[in-house]
């Protein structure tokens, strides 16, 4: 039987009046609030009286239906909790994209395996340096020309099956970035899952914040997925380009120079989850 | 070098671009011989085909000359006589290996509109708007094009630069409809639309056995090529009901195989051709369906409706109700031509098919635009006009 593989992606439960989101005092609250909320906006009259008494009427309702979307847009999913519970985060984004290359998972992982190959192929890095026996170090130039820098340790690898990377210990902000391998039915080439998952703080607000970065990192994983599949498949990476101005100039430095830290360079605040 | 450029929605200018080099390995420059229009750069011409961006260099269907290749390209040299297929195959991933070239995975450097608007992303095609790539187009003094490996074809001795231009697109495309038809000995089939793909289509059906053709347009020198070169029997739909002659033709069986070599931008008398043009317009939905109602409408009990006409998007009033309950079975797709162009060579130089008189009106580069106006109105009997860059 095949291992069932983990939906990282699927989201919490939509709230139902029979399957409400809210608790009771949440829904007395909104349920106290609209009505006066209604109460006043007609009696005020006007375009301001009718806009309060609507925003009164969605609260309203809110508290009656006892569902709330925005609480459940806010709700980690299933996947989120127990990576939470596993890894005693208090809160975190996760994102999962697949890909299928046709190419044998040993020639899939041993290209993946070395940063090299990946740096390469992700437009915005502009060199990795290895810092460590299994510790490496992201350089790209953020905004203002500022250089933002990801420390990242190689761990718990499982040969031709699994690669794992965490932000070292001293990163603002914890990642860890798992990269799955199997091999796809029927001889089609290998499966490469990727759960790259970001450690939020600040509650919902900060999760929030991370959820809409994390639309943007979705797209670049699922990019960086694309070039490597066309890199094993195809020897190149396809271009529309007329001429080759503006090509990246990728540099990846083994081992690490212990080169003196630039007074520019800030630790990267962003991420990649 | 010079190049035709869509400035905007039936807005086209020669102009002097960059001349394109090589980037990659598997990449080769053409000098382009001759550069055919196409009907399905009417779409993008209309701005039914959203992502085209001012500048974008046009075409799709031509043929030419090795000028340079990549370092992993070691079977074409300077000054080979080739043709490109114009639906680009990476030739490695898991479609392509199966000869389903116009499936590619890899070969479409902008994804994201396709993946969006179909869930997966769709191939890349030269000269065919950002959503299929953004490549170039070979309206141009040079092309650049990916994957040569895969996708340039040398031209075989006894085959002319006129008949070979057409194996870039319109040919394979009207065979690959014949093939997806599935023809069986003693078919009958219809096929919608006599430009280029459709003439080609109708000749195709006889090499892959059907026994009659029918051929539906409204333009009288198309129906009469279609009569004299490919052997149809002709009906003009302004002045037939199409689906009662199909029926009176077939003793009430309808065709056995319909293909579809129109698109989204059909024409028709009835009123559902009113209601497509209105929502049209009105951007409620993109295709115009009359054809597709028709094709499937007519076919007979359990036959195949064979769709190369491009779709682009959405349609209304799609009648899965006489698919489902005829049994039929519908089949579509851009044209793999990779996997017919040698085929197609042997027929040519065979004598058993002969595209050349699809080119109606050679031109210079610089009168490009012209010859899309005159293709565009179907002027002069227009059925292509082919450019020969200076």
């Amino acid at each position: 039987m095949t291992e069932r593989p983990q939906l990282v992606a699927s989201r919490a439960a939509l709230p139902t009046p029979s399957r409400p989101n809210l608790g009771t005092p949440e829904r007395a609250v909104s349920l106290l609030a609209g009505t006066l909320l209604i109460v006043n906006g007609l009696r005020q009259g006007g375009l301001k009286g009718w806009s309060q008494a609507l925003v009164g009427a969605c609260a309203a309702w809110r508290g009656y239906s006892g569902t709330c979307r925005i609480k459940s847009a806010l709700a980690h999913t299933p996947f989120e909790q127990a990576f939470e519970q596993d890894r005693g985060w208090d809160g975190s984004k996760v994102i999962s994209r697949s890909i299928t290359v046709n190419k044998p998972r040993e020639e899939v992982f041993a290209f993946c395996r070395n940063p090299a190959d990946l740096g390469a192929l992700v437009p915005w890095i502009d060199a990795i340096e290895q810092t460590g026996e299994r510790t490496y170090r992201w350089i790209a130039t953020g905004p203002r020309d500022k250089i933002l820098y990801c420390e990242l340790e190689q761990c718990d690898a499982r040969d031709g099956r699994k690669l794992h990377w965490i932000a070292a210990p001293q990163t603002r902000f914890k990642h860890d970035i798992q990269m799955l391998f199997s091999d796809a039915p029927a001889g089609r080439g290998t499966q490469i899952k990727v759960i790259v998952a970001c450690h939020t703080s600040f509650g919902a607000a900060g999760y929030a914040l991370a959820a809409a970065i994390s639309k943007f990192s979705d797209k670049a994983l699922l990019n960086l997925l694309r070039s490597i599949k066309q890199q094993l498949e195809t020897g190149e990476v396809t271009t529309n380009r007329m001429r080759a101005q503006g090509a990246k100039d990728f540099l990846f430095v083994h081992p690490a120079a212990n080169a003196p830290q630039d007074s520019t360079t800030t630790p990267a605040t962003g991420g990649i989850a | 070098m010079r190049a035709l450029t869509w400035q905007g929605p039936n807005k086209l200018q020669v102009e002097t671009v960059d001349d394109p080099s090589i980037l990659n390995p598997r990449d080769a420059i053409v000098r382009v011989l001759l550069s055919s229009v196409c009907g399905s750069d009417l779409h993008l011409l209309g701005g039914y085909v959203p992502t085209m961006q001012a500048g974008d260099i046009i075409g799709h269907e031509f043929m030419g000359e090795v000028v340079e290749t990549g370092s992993a390209i070691n079977q074409f040299k300077k000054g080979d006589r080739v043709v490109t297929v114009s639906i680009i195959g990476c030739g490695h991933c898991e479609h392509c290996q199966r000869s389903d070239f116009s499936c590619c995975d890899n070969s479409n450097p902008n994804p994201t509109a396709t993946e969006i608007a179909y869930g997966q992303p769709a191939c890349g095609i030269i000269g065919y708007s950002h959503a299929f790539g953004g490549f170039a187009g070979s309206h141009a003094t040079y092309i650049r094009v990916p994957f040569a490996d895969v996708n340039l074809f040398t031209v075989p001795e006894g085959v002319s630069d006129e008949q070979a231009v057409f194996v870039s697109d319109a040919v394979p495309t009207g065979y690959f409809a014949a093939d997806n038809a599935d023809i069986q000995p003693g078919d009958t089939v219809a096929v919608w639309g006599c430009g280029g793909v459709g003439l080609m289509a109708m000749t195709s059906a006889y090499l892959l056995g059907a026994e009659r053709v029918i051929a539906i347009d409204r333009f009288a020198d198309r129906l009469r090529l279609a009569e004299e070169k490919a052997g149809a029997i002709v009906i003009n739909y302004e002045t037939t009901d199409v689906h009662a002659a199909l029926l009176e033709l077939t003793g009430g069986r309808g065709p056995d195989r319909c293909i579809d070599c129109v698109g989204m931008e059909a024409h028709g008398t009835e009123l559902d051709y009113f209601y497509d043009k209105t929502k049209q317009m009105m951007r409620l939905h993109t295709e115009r369906g009359t054809v597709l109602r028709q094709s499937i409408r007519a076919c007979r009990k359990g036959g195949t409706v064979s769709v190369v006409g491009v779709y682009g998007g959405l349609l209304d009033k799609f009648p899965m109700g006489a698919i489902v309950n005829k049994a039929l079975t519908l089949r579509s797709g851009q044209q793999p031509g990779q996997r017919y162009v040698k085929r197609l060579f042997e027929h040519i130089q065979k004598g058993e098919l002969d595209p050349s008189y699809l080119l109606t009106h050679p031109m210079g580069l610089e009168q490009s635009a012209e010859g899309y106006g005159l293709f565009k109105d179907k002027r002069e009997n227009c059925l292509r006009a082919v450019f020969r860059p200076e």
